[in-house]
């Protein structure tokens, strides 16, 4: 009899602290490769820290994060991940060509990247631009080409339809589904509960640092999803 | 091309658009020299005025070097991309020494102009404290900068650390261009005390960097 697959992102019991007060209690949670985790709550409920911490971003004060076999502290484990959230990473300075080219380089992945990237988040026409001087839309376009130029085995995204229009929405859509049949592990902190019923195969709900609920996201119990909301 | 120098490249490139640091504290240096000059101060007290002015101008600047590491939170973008913390201090600091050190020049020009400075008799031993003295700052006001990266108030912070903690680096250099622009004496016992300084300063930071920038 073979081992059950390990998952691609397993998050053990993690809690993370500021200033005292708790921003996420021992949260496990899991995500196999091509699988599209949605997580949901109020602001303030931990969805950002609890990226934070799957990114490798933020130190949890307890539990652990691995990718694959490795802990996400390790640089290999890290650079197997994709992210995108309320901040961009990019320079505002530097145009949106120069940041991506940068990422690139860092990334040890060739030019040819940056090109695909343009392309893919409409960004041709912008590419000489200083990312200072673009809409809230087209950095978020950006910042989500960036996050993706690497070709991540692990996707994790805060409200990544933000200040999207229809149509870079429906690209960003079209390119969540592409990556998930590729096989990258996905997590989506999002708001829009249509989304996640739409885009993953699982939703956690979070509430005040804790997981409140957890079920299949075409099962997703609209109305008690909406009282914990209301509770938190 | 080594991470070093993409990040290098990037902080040049930063800092050549936004021209945050490099104007201010050029002006800066300049006015105070000026400023002294003018008030008919003798050469004797032109070194000490110098450094003071190079150590004035670094701490109003370096602290911006990390304000545009974390505007976009582009530290973590970093840190996610798994760049070693030890190179992106070296870098950092590399940028800094750079802008810093043209701060310097234009300084040491306005010594010679505002001062009547006579040329040194020693250039090289005056270029060795020049370059030490600015690395020496340099490389405690970068690990400062990345330490107060999140803090509020960072900009007022910075020259209440740096100026104080840098202070053995300042008179050492201070007392080494003195000797060097009057009395033509060698300023080899301040060189290697400089020297010292920066290599402390540097192996602390590559060693520490890592928990600095951590969140």
């Amino acid at each position: 009899m073979s081992a059950p697959a390990r998952p691609l992102l397993d998050v053990r019991a993690v809690s993370k602290s500021y200033a005292g007060r708790a921003a996420v209690r021992d949260v496990s949670l899991s995500v196999e490769t091509g699988g599209v985790l949605a997580l949901l709550g109020p602001n303030g409920a931990g969805k950002s820290t609890l990226l934070r911490i799957a990114a490798g971003i933020a130190r949890p004060d307890a539990g652990e994060v691995r990718i694959g076999d490795r802990p996400v502290r390790e640089a290999a484990a890290r650079r197997r991940i994709g992210a995108a959230g309320h901040l961009s990473f990019l320079y505002g300075y530097l145009t949106v060509e120069e940041n991506l080219a940068l990422y690139a380089r860092l990334y040890g992945v060739g030019r040819e990247r940056v090109e695909d990237a343009l392309a893919a988040f409409a960004l041709l026409p912008h590419r000489t631009k200083p990312v200072r001087e673009l809409s809230r839309g087209l950095v978020q376009r950006a910042s989500l080409a960036r996050a993706l130029l690497h070709d991540p085995a692990v996707l994790l995204l805060d409200e990544p339809f933000t200040g999207l229009d229809a149509e870079a929405s429906a690209a960003c859509r079209r390119r969540i589904r592409t990556l998930r049949d590729r096989g990258c592990a996905i997590v989506m902190a999002t708001h829009a509960w249509a989304d996640a019923q739409e885009l993953a195969d699982e939703a956690v709900v979070l509430a005040g640092g804790r997981l409140a609920l957890r079920e299949a996201a075409s099962a997703l119990d609209l109305a008690r999803v909406a009282a914990l909301y209301r509770t938190a | 091309m080594s991470t070093f120098w993409i990040l290098l490249r990037k902080d040049l490139a930063v800092e050549g658009r936004g021209r945050e640091m490099l104007p201010a504290m050029a002006l800066l240096a300049l006015l105070l020299l000026a400023l002294t000059g003018a008030s008919g101060l003798r050469l004797d007290g032109a070194p000490a005025i110098l450094w003071i002015t190079v150590a004035v101008a670094a701490a109003s600047g370096l602290g911006r070097s990390f304000l545009r590491e974390t505007d976009q939170d582009q530290l973590q973008g970093l840190h996610l991309a798994a760049v070693d913390p030890a190179v992106l201090y070296l870098a950092k600091a590399a940028a800094n020494f750079l802008i810093v050190a043209v701060v310097e020049l234009v300084a040491v020009a306005a010594i010679f102009v505002f001062f009547d400075a006579p040329p040194p008799a020693d250039a090289g031993a005056l270029a060795a404290v020049l370059l030490l003295g600015t690395a020496a700052l340099v490389s405690l006001g970068t690990l400062l900068g990345g330490m107060l990266a999140a803090a509020r108030m960072r900009e007022a912070l910075l020259p209440l650390l740096l100026l104080p903690l840098g202070a053995p680096a300042v008179m050492a250099a201070s007392g080494a261009t003195a000797r060097l622009l009057t009395s033509g004496g060698s300023a080899a016992g301040e060189i290697r005390l400089l020297l010292a300084f920066t290599l402390l300063f540097v192996a602390a930071s590559v060693l520490v960097f890592e928990h600095v920038i951590e969140e």
